[in-house]
């Protein structure tokens, strides 16, 4: 499976990530993964001459690194996606390095730190990508899928995958059977009676409940 | 393709599959072994392929690669926990890069050894002092030539 990684370059904006002067780019051919550090001062410092746009600075919960707020939403996504990544490995190699070395890693909680801001990026653009997509499509969720019953009688959210070959022609999708047999009948009915009995019981339990605050603390002797 | 981590499938004509967001992590990490100047070695995702490695570092890094060769480490299930349970260290996949255009890279010194100087007069000065002179005195004597007290008189 070959993947190619598209860089920022390619993007409408000439904005890149790689570092401009010479100097950092020496020191990222040299010293690939130190570098990311002078790297990130150079892209941090230089930001605000950037195509003639505004960009400030704000300070999220992750320690060193400052989450720039740019007015683009297309540049947002790719700029901290790199710089997140970039540290990320950058704290991974410290800490293999400490491990080698029988040396106490710096600041350890700079790596949990890079993750959450990672998932709360990833969060940020699925929910841009899904507000895209209801008000292009109307659809919903991204990857179809359906209602279905397995072997067992119970419902689940089948979500349906990628063949080469229609469903007839799977082997293994035919093995998988995705309906119930008549056999697990009883079980199902067990099942839901189970389900009705403690709904009854939690709801009868909350009656009673409520009675008995009612007789603790009645309406003809409450106080205004 | 960070969030859903299924790629699409490929059948001959599709497009070239390209991937803005990778999730993938490179670690570089000190050879154990004597490497040429112009390797670098990583450890890597076990899902990366060597044209992954080389697209990641010249498209993110900007770094030139002229050869990658991929190794897969085993490490292992023998060890066992207090509930005779066998635990798994997990497998890791090596990538030794080769640079192109003449380059070279040592891995750097990332924590360097400092000297400790205590201040003069201070307790912790007294107690150097002290456990060095222990030190002297256990030392056995230089003109034996390292033969043990044992033997002799």
């Amino acid at each position: 499976m070959i993947i190619f990684f598209v860089s920022a370059a390619l993007c409408s904006t000439d904005f890149s990530i790689r570092p401009r002067a010479d100097g950092a780019l020496k020191s990222s051919l040299t010293c690939p993964k130190i570098g990311a550090k002078q790297q990130l001062n150079q892209v941090l410092h230089g930001l605000p001459n950037i195509l003639g746009r505004k960009a400030t600075k704000t300070c999220t919960s992750c320690g060193n690194i400052c989450l720039i707020y740019i007015q683009v939403s297309s540049d947002i996504r790719l700029f901290n996606e790199y710089v997140l990544l970039k540290e990320k490995n950058m704290l991974l190699t410290i800490q293999q390095e400490s491990k080698r070395q029988c040396v106490q890693m710096p600041s350890p909680e700079r790596i949990k730190k890079v993750n959450r801001s990672m998932q709360r990026l990833d969060g940020v653009v699925k929910e841009r990508e899904d507000a895209l997509r209801l008000l292009q499509t109307g659809q919903e969720k991204g990857r179809p899928g359906e209602w279905r019953r397995n072997v067992f009688g119970k419902m689940f959210w089948y979500r349906f995958r990628e063949h080469p070959v229609p469903w007839y022609m799977n082997k293994i999708y035919k093995r998988k059977r995705f309906y119930t047999p008549l056999f697990v009948a009883p079980y199902t009915r067990i099942s839901l009676e189970k389900h009705l009995r403690s709904k009854m019981r939690r709801e009868r339990k909350e009656k009673q409940n409520q009675k008995k605050l009612s007789v603790m603390f009645s309406k003809k002797t409450a106080q205004i | 393709m960070g969030i859903c981590e299924s790629y699409p499938i490929y059948q001959l004509g599709n497009p070239q599959l390209r991937i803005f967001r990778p999730t993938f992590n490179m670690t570089l990490v000190r050879p154990g072994k004597e490497q040429p100047p112009d390797t670098v070695q990583f450890r890597i995702s076990m899902e990366m392929t060597k044209c992954d490695v080389r697209n990641y570092l010249e498209k993110i890094y900007s770094v030139p690669v002229g050869a990658v060769r991929t190794r897969i480490q085993y490490c292992s299930n023998k060890k066992r926990n207090h509930l005779n349970q066998r635990v798994k260290r997990p497998d890791y996949k090596v990538a030794y890069v080769q640079l192109s255009k003449q380059q070279t890279f040592q891995f750097p010194d990332i924590f360097p050894e400092k000297g400790k100087k205590h201040e003069e007069g201070s307790v912790e000065e007294i107690q150097e002092k002290f456990m060095e002179d222990e030190r002297q005195r256990q030392k056995p004597d230089p003109r034996r030539g390292g033969v043990t007290e044992w033997f002799g008189l």
